[in-house]
């Protein structure tokens, strides 16, 4: 944050003389391992990432080494210019050039750049929205760089996976022909196995200008720098299924005309978990109640959020809410709730701090038990309110603490971490309607007996108002839910005597609120498998059966 | 094709905030960013994604069109920088077909 400090300094101050080097706004350090830390784009030009958001002009000069460290020797001839690739771009260009003609750069060498050799700069970055020129003098910033010509080749989006995958060169491609560059895979036996694909650049490559002219410059920076030195391969007629595979590509050349050497291992183990966004929730209980012999109950909720197709900004989210009992639970009455739907769900923002947002989610659900007993359809429509001043998680508190902690220089090294906050609160409301219902006339068995009554078809118009509020300290959470339904036709349902052997029709309707307190025990740090104790209160449809439970299990959340 | 600042731009309008670096991981920036702002009482999943594709979509309509398994423990997203290069589209007519 030296060069932050500088700049404000600078803000305010502008004609103060400092004497002490500062920090060039460039964060070579962040970016040096990976794909994007910098583009060779010909003999004379190379860009630089700075990983800087801010930058509104970077002038100053640089000096070409070749080797590195200790071993390295300034190329002599050379010199450069150092310039920013665009207004608020991380990259930088530097061009260079060599007394007498010829190429600054070699193929198949490393180097080192030593930017503002001499600690003079022109630098002027964006702090809160207002230019502000640093003084200097400045640290020189030392930059490696390659034109050995190895690339990256690695996994595309989602939409893809296993069938498209992205090349990364340091140095700009040369112009190749979509099936000239041949895919391969290596297999078990350490042979190449070749797949059909085709390739194409992701930007106009740069065509060799002959290895000691003066090259034209790459076009200005309409488009982004990282962009040169990528290219997309797409496999014809396989698609690739394994977790993990080690892939290469032949034939492609970089700017200096060497071909490059691309083959690593590729990640592709997502395949089967990301095609969907996986949200499901898996609760096994044990459960007793009052004067009962103990039972089991399984709660489970899949709710993918599906990414395509979607209608007018609408996802599909696919759902299957179940709640039922299995074992022996005596005469405690248990819910009997199976619920697959299909629905559309999307969110809508506010910007505002108040009612932040409002996910709708418009369904069709059918409601059966695990007897079938009911066939209700319905037309299921929900509303779920984002209203902030409700919501003070634990993670938001811990990174606001963070955030603090971050501001004194002390603590520059700090890591984040959830233990920064001990509890957090939230409260979130709901409101759906149900309309729909019986579709088919059942005749319903009593378990112990001949007995048998017949549920007539009914209508069904239900209000859903909810509130799910939670409160946590550290793993510890407390979770409340409650729904207070309201039915304004009248249901039909069947209830059994407890002995099973007689069996009678029961009218269900006006006021039938349910609800559930929960205490839940995190057992890793990410909350996602928890021990759990739930008390159920009350009825829910398509049973209406009452609940006055305790259950305690193991919930899987993800 | 969008540049960098177009997509910062994007993520500033959606956070609330503009990232310093490139290299910021978008899910730390949304909570980092969370505390009396707008989306106090939005996740970062499955709604902050869901509200950046949105916006990503609206912005860049001629880009690949990601998806929320993209910003997942195994999808390829993770920082500002990663969405930015996974939006570059293929160049059309370039190469020699």
């Amino acid at each position: 944050m030296k060069w932050l400090l500088g700049a404000l300094l600078s803000a305010v101050a502008p004609l103060t003389a400092q004497n002490a080097p500062v920090s060039l706004p460039c964060d070579t350090k962040d970016l040096a391992k990976g794909v994007d830390a910098y583009r060779i784009v010909t003999a004379q030009v190379v860009y630089v990432n700075c990983d800087r958001t801010n930058l509104l002009q970077f002038d100053t000069t640089a000096t070409l080494y070749l080797d590195a460290a200790g071993d390295r020797k300034p190329v002599a001839g050379v010199v450069a210019s150092v310039k920013l690739s665009a207004t608020e771009d991380p990259w930088i260009r530097i061009d260079m050039t060599k007394a007498g003609g010829g190429a600054p750069l070699e193929k198949g060498k490393d180097y080192e750049l030593d930017l503002a050799p001499d600690g003079r700069a022109t630098i002027s970055v964006d702090v809160k929205r207002k230019p502000a020129l640093m003084n200097g003098p400045f640290e020189k910033l030392t930059v490696s760089i390659s034109t050995k010509p190895n690339a990256t080749i690695k996994p595309s989006l989602v939409s893809s996976l296993g069938a498209e995958f992205q090349i990364y060169s340091n140095i700009a491609l040369q112009p190749f022909d979509k099936n000239g560059p041949q895919f391969f895979e290596l297999s078990a036996l350490k042979t190449k196995v070749y797949h059909k694909a085709i390739s194409v650049p992701i930007r106009t490559p740069v065509p060799d200008c002959g290895a000691s002219a003066t090259c034209p410059p790459p076009s200005p920076a309409e488009e982004n720098v990282e962009t040169f030195g990528r290219a997309k391969v797409t496999l014809m007629t396989d698609h690739l299924e394994q977790p993990k595979a080690t892939l290469g590509v032949e034939g492609l050349r970089d700017f200096f005309g060497d071909t490059l050497k691309i083959q690593n291992e590729v990640t592709l183990g997502a395949v089967p978990k990301t095609k969907d966004d996986s949200t499901w929730y898996f609760k096994v209980d044990h459960e007793a109640g009052p004067g009962s012999l103990p039972g089991y109950a399984i709660e489970a909720k899949i709710a993918p959020t599906l990414g395509r197709p979607s209608i007018g900004g609408f996802t599909w989210q696919p759902a299957l809410n179940m709640d039922i009992g299995a074992g022996t639970v005596a005469t405690v009455k248990v819910n009997d709730t199976i619920v697959p739907s299909l629905g559309l769900t999307q969110l809508f923002r506010t910007e505002s701090v108040g009612l932040e947002a409002v996910r709708i989610t418009p369904a069709v659900s059918f409601e059966t038990d695990k007897e079938f007993n009911h066939q209700n359809l319905i037309y299921d429509q929900e509303f779920q309110f984002f209203v902030g001043w409700l919501s003070s998680s634990r993670l938001v508190r811990a990174w606001r603490r963070f955030t603090e902690l971050k501001k004194d220089t002390k603590n520059k090294d700090l890591a984040f971490s959830n233990e920064f906050a001990n509890w957090g609160a939230g409260l979130q409301p709901y409101l759906g309607e149900e309309l729909g219902g019986s579709v088919v006339a059942q005749t319903v068995k009593a378990a112990k007996s001949n007995e048998s009554v017949k549920v007539p078809t009914y209508a069904i118009a239900r209000l859903r108002p909810k509130v799910a509020a939670s409160t946590e300290y550290k793993r510890i959470s407390l979770t409340l839910t409650a729904v207070p339904r309201y039915l304004f036709t009248t249901e039909y349902t069947s209830r059994q005597s407890s002995d099973g052997k007689t069996i009678r029709l029961v009218p269900v309707s006006g006021f039938r609120p349910y609800g559930e307190a929960g205490i839940n025990i995190g057992l890793d740090q990410s909350g996602h498998v928890a021990l759990c104790t739930t008390y159920k209160l009350g009825s829910e449809p398509p049973t209406f059966q009452y609940t006055n439970t305790v259950q305690t299990g193991l919930l899987i959340k993800y | 094709m969008p540049t960098n600042k177009a997509v910062v731009d994007v993520i500033e309008q959606w956070s609330g905030q503009r990232p310093e670096k490139m290299s910021q991981n978008l899910q730390d920036w949304w909570n980092q960013t969370a505390a009396d702002s707008d989306h106090n009482a939005l996740l970062f999943k499955p709604d902050g994604i869901e509200d950046l594709l949105k916006r990503l979509r609206q912005a860049f309509p001629a880009s690949p069109r990601l998806e929320s398994g993209d910003f997942d423990d195994g999808g390829t997203v993770k920082t500002v920088q990663d969405l930015a290069d996974e939006l570059q589209p293929a160049a059309t007519g370039a190469g020699n077909d």
